[in-house]
């Protein structure tokens, strides 16, 4: 097997017909660890370009057109590939998560997304009087290299870094989405990106270059 | 990036308005359907591995919990049965031949430490020959399929019939 063979039985509907006897996510995982080809697929990811790649791919899924009355259709697979990167690379995991959570009428790549980068299922109890609202986060970055463009939470720079370090030239647009977000908040991650760039560097320029 | 907090709960507008009798909200998200070829897929294989077993319903939009306590329409994780239960006081049953139609079995594939299926019992056919009863119970296969079934004919990964419990009074 090779990882495009690897790669297209993830995401066959076959595989998906058999993980998804699923009704929870504990459950989904316990399934797809029983798949060949996810085991098969877990174990490359000791190569690091093997992850690169899979990252790569999970970036390629969410430009993919989905039929909006569906649910979208590489849902196992991104599920999968997520939790595979989780198990072997928690840093590349929560980056790969910033991209699953943007792609829309997913199920189980969302609820892994959330898992993943709040650290806890966010599913509610109704005793501890969470109130229902979106947030989001007050920075946002787009990363631009060989594998695509990315778009990340400022707070996962410090782990890009580590990721590619020199490797690639990095295009960051910071950007404010949520005006409700107090401007402390925003500066301090603002503080905390341009230290890792250059204490020079003005993010809110839009745009700067390394 | 948007997460809503307290996805499926009792202030997402998402979710069913869902309680049980004791008045406690029970956590429910309403899922998309899948792409027609996948709910093909899902026939062929699973009737292919269970050729006893009656499909009734080829959806995704609910799943075993969904049908049994949210009349089909959204998707409550099983990880609440014992919420559910308790709030709608259901009695278990010990024994198994006192189950009757209309009572609820759980599946669970770690001898009822978690539980991972919920069906319904739909009929019960007596076996002359050995003195015992056969069960035929409906339930949904994870995303897949709504199908009438023996009690153990169930896909491996939903583990195995482990408690009954009844609402009769």
């Amino acid at each position: 097997m090779n990882i495009k063979q690897a790669i297209s039985n993830i995401e066959s509907h076959e595989l998906a017909v058999r993980v998804n006897i699923a009704s929870d996510l504990k459950t989904f995982f316990k399934l797809a660890q029983q798949e060949e080809v996810v085991l098969w697929l877990g174990r490359q990811l000791d190569v690091y370009e093997i992850r690169l790649e899979i990252l790569s791919r999970i970036y390629e899924l969410s430009k993919y057109k989905i039929d909006l009355r569906y649910e979208n259709q590489w849902d196992t697979a991104l599920a999968v590939y997520l939790w595979l990167l989780n198990n072997r690379d928690p840093i590349i995991a929560k980056i790969a998560a910033e991209v699953t959570s943007q792609i829309p009428q997913c199920w189980w790549a969302v609820k892994l997304s959330r898992f993943i980068l709040f650290e806890k299922e966010l599913y509610s109890d109704t005793k501890d009087n969470i109130t229902s609202k979106v947030i989001s986060p007050p920075l946002s970055i787009n990363l631009k290299h060989d594998a695509g463009e990315v778009q990340v939470c400022a707070s996962l720079f410090s782990a890009i870094d580590k990721i590619y370090p020199h490797k690639y030239d990095f295009i960051i647009e910071a950007k404010n989405p949520n005006d409700s977000v107090s401007n402390e908040s925003s500066y301090r991650r603002e503080d905390h990106v341009v230290g890792q760039l250059n204490s020079k560097t003005n993010i809110s320029e839009k745009v700067c270059q390394l | 990036m948007h997460f809503i907090i307290g996805a499926g709960g009792e202030k997402d507008r998402a979710s069913l308005q869902l309680y049980t009798r004791s008045r406690e909200f029970i956590p429910n998200e309403t899922r998309l359907e899948s792409l027609p070829a996948r709910l093909q897929a899902a026939k062929d294989i699973l009737g292919k591995n269970h050729p006893r077993a009656k499909l009734r319903s080829s959806t995704s939009t609910y799943n075993c919990m969904g049908l049994v306590f949210a009349s089909r329409r959204t998707w409550v994780d099983p990880g609440y049965i014992r919420l559910i239960l308790r709030g709608d006081e259901y009695q278990r049953v010990a024994n198994l031949f006192d189950v009757q139609i209309g009572d609820i079995v759980l599946y669970s594939d770690n001898n009822g430490k978690g539980i991972t299926h919920v069906g319904i019992v739909v009929e019960i056919i007596p076996q002359i020959r050995t003195g015992s009863f056969q069960f035929k119970v409906m339930s949904k296969w994870g995303a897949d399929g709504e199908y009438i079934h023996f009690m153990e004919d169930v896909p491996k990964q939903l583990g195995h019939p482990c408690e009954y419990w009844t609402d009769r009074r």
